[in-house]
């Protein structure tokens, strides 16, 4: 009953326009914690397109994008017991995000190793709108940093693509800020060799490339 | 940002592509998260039974992946592997990759592994790229005919136009009218999946189907190759009676009237699952027969039982299989049970697309397209439905009155699939 009438509250507060975040992220916390039946909603409302960025970003446009953010949202729930500052939900989330993109990044690597294709499944890849030189070079893209490791790669994606500070990525990945330095410049120094040296362009008409006449 | 953050201009513009184009959560997803949130109670409680049971299994598992994947690793130490050996067949490479065939005959690429590609006569292709798990080869106009070989990692893609098809081991042929705006593939051996424009997302093709997408009029075919009587059909693009009693048209445009019973009960040669699979995964394998058959057993039961994923299943299903009926009653059950939901809403676009084509002519039609627009003003058919509207209208009230809709469209889709009438009722003024 506490928390039907949190969650009242909260939407009350909501409604406002200049309700603080922080406010009702501290109400929206209280309420998973307390069980709410309509706090999963609307936790899923505040902060799945988030979600949905930082995993499509970090793992690629990918078909099983969709189902790793539903499976945050699912961990998230399970797990919120252990959230210890409940106005820091915002954070707190991301955090879990990337710890579990970070475990469907090392589960795709395994995968990749036992099974036949790149992904292990048949081709169904999540297409989206956009010229097919654009469809080519995101694929380039990732697959180069497929190349990095898991680290490497979410720390350059956060900070590259994401737009994250080092700071928050340092919170988010829980490690200290000159480990996300040297991880950055690494990742930084790598992805961009590997792109310079891997110039498509070149690719058809390469060495490799015999003629008959 | 620091010196040794920044990136090379080169790694830089894919970071900022990247940006651009990945993270976008379309509504049709976060509308299906909501779903699938909503039933994270009862998911709970099954996965706390689960669990105890797959503690065992999960520890022999990971010692057998452990033995397998020391071979693996040994092999990832070293660098990737070199290009494919390609040779050219009857022609050339050319410049920025263009295939130029020798005199009149056709070229063909032999890739190391065994992989042929073979251009048909007079056809414009590119080869983009060559790497060491495949090749990406680009059709502006005419067709391919490929035998990819089954490999670890292979990766090949064929675009078609504006269609980009995805291939691991397959045999098909693919062509691209780029003046009639045409994409057909025929599959012989394998499964490949197609998508871009007006597909909605991947569309699976198996062997011994055939898939054509007409551009110009939003539609798309999926039909077994031995039936000849559709292939014929499909062919007449000019007759609309034709065309409406036997194409079935995707979710960016439904299918249409009730066809002939011979031509609704069409005979899929499509190897059934033999194990149960849920409706959304059959359909997405493209198993439509399986929800028909299923559905068309009790069909009042399902519609009355069943959830709204299930039903968006069955629509789209009896759509595709031209089952007409069937599809019309899963989409009004779907807006009657799931009112208010986005499935609902995009019911309506779908039973205006039935209802245009399915005879009941532009009025009932463009009803259900206002609608929708009503209901879901920024949901994911809504270019289609101002398209379908603007013609609707004019088709209804003439030619002056759709120019107000054909304005709104330009605003709002200025590269849209229906710019081009768009323009031309602007520019009959």
């Amino acid at each position: 009953m506490a928390a039907d009438v949190r969650l009242h509250r909260m939407r009350l507060v909501a409604s406002t326009a200049d309700a603080s975040e922080a406010a009702s992220d501290l109400e929206l916390a209280h309420a998973l914690i307390d069980g709410a039946p309509n706090a999963p909603v609307l936790a899923w409302e505040r902060y799945a397109p988030l979600v949905h960025r930082i995993v499509s970003r970090a793992i690629g446009p990918d078909v099983e994008v969709e189902d790793v953010t539903q499976e945050i949202f699912y961990r998230l729930f399970s797990r919120i017991g252990t959230l210890r500052k409940p106005e820091a939900l915002r954070s707190f989330v991301i955090s879990f995000a990337i710890r579990i993109v970070k475990w469907e990044l090392r589960r795709r690597r395994a995968r990749r190793w036992l099974t036949l294709s790149e992904t292990g499944d048949v081709p169904d890849e999540q297409q989206m709108v956009m010229d097919a030189e654009s469809r080519y070079s995101l694929r380039r893209l990732y697959s180069l940093l497929d190349r990095l490791s898991t680290r490497e790669r979410l720390v350059l994606v956060l900070r590259h693509v994401e737009g994250m500070t080092l700071e928050e990525i340092a919170e988010a990945m829980e490690l200290s800020l000159a480990t996300v330095k040297r991880g950055l410049r690494r990742a930084t120094l790598r992805v961009s060799q590997l792109v310079d040296s891997d110039d498509p362009k070149r690719r058809p008409t390469g060495t490799a490339v015999k003629r008959r006449v | 940002m620091s010196e040794d953050e920044d990136l090379s201009p080169g790694a830089a513009d894919l970071a900022r592509l990247a940006r651009k184009n990945v993270g976008h959560m379309s509504d049709a997803q976060h509308e299906r998260g909501l779903d699938a949130i909503r039933g994270f109670p009862a998911r709970r409680r099954s996965e706390h039974r689960r669990r105890w049971l797959t503690v065992g299994g999960a520890t022999s598992a990971m010692a057998i992946a452990a033995f397998l994947l020391v071979p693996r690793v040994m092999q990832r130490m070293h660098a990737g592997p070199p290009p494919l050996a390609l040779e050219v067949e009857s022609g050339a490479i050319g410049p920025a990759g263009a295939i130029v065939a020798r005199n009149d005959e056709q070229a063909a690429l032999r890739f190391g592994d065994g992989t042929v590609i073979r251009l048909g006569s007079e056809t414009r292709g590119t080869l983009a790229e060559v790497d060491g798990h495949g090749a990406h080869v680009k059709i502006a106009n005419g067709s391919a005919h490929v035998s990819v070989v089954h490999k670890p990692q292979a990766r090949w893609l064929i675009d078609a136009g504006p269609y980009q098809i995805t291939v691991h081991g397959t045999v098909f042929s693919a062509s691209w009218d780029e003046t009639q705006q045409r994409l057909d593939v025929k599959m012989e051996r394998g499964l490949i999946s197609v998508a871009g424009p007006v597909t909605n997302g991947p569309i699976s093709v198996r062997a011994g189907q055939a898939l054509t997408v007409k551009l110009k009029r939003s539609q798309v075919l999926l039909r077994d190759l031995d039936r000849d009587d559709v292939v014929a059909d499909v062919d007449a693009d000019a007759d609309e009676e034709v065309a409406a009693g036997i194409e079935a048209e995707t979710n960016a445009a439904a299918a249409t009237a009730p066809a002939p019973t011979a031509h609704v009960k069409i005979a899929s040669k499509t190897a059934r699952s033999q194990r149960a699979k849920s409706w959304p995964a059959a359909l997405s394998a493209g198993d439509f027969d399986s929800i028909l058959d299923e559905a068309e057993h009790d069909i009042g039961h399902v519609l009355a039982t069943r959830g709204t994923e299930d039903l968006a299943a069955l629509a789209d299903a009896a759509r595709y299989r031209r089952h007409d009926d069937v599809a019309r009653r899963a989409l009004l059950a779907q807006r009657r049970r799931f009112a208010g939901s986005r499935r609902a809403a995009d019911a309506a676009f779908f039973l205006g697309r039935l209802d245009e084509n399915g005879g009941s002519g532009h009025g009932p039609a463009l009803a259900w397209y206002e609608r929708y627009l009503d209901e879901a003003p920024r949901g994911s058919y809504v270019a289609e439905a101002l398209g379908r509207k603007m013609i609707a209208v004019e088709q209804i009230h003439g030619a002056a009155a759709a120019r107000n809709v054909a304005e709104q469209y330009i605003r709002r889709f200025p590269r849209g699939s229906y710019a081009g009438a768009a323009h031309a009722l602007l520019g009959a003024r």
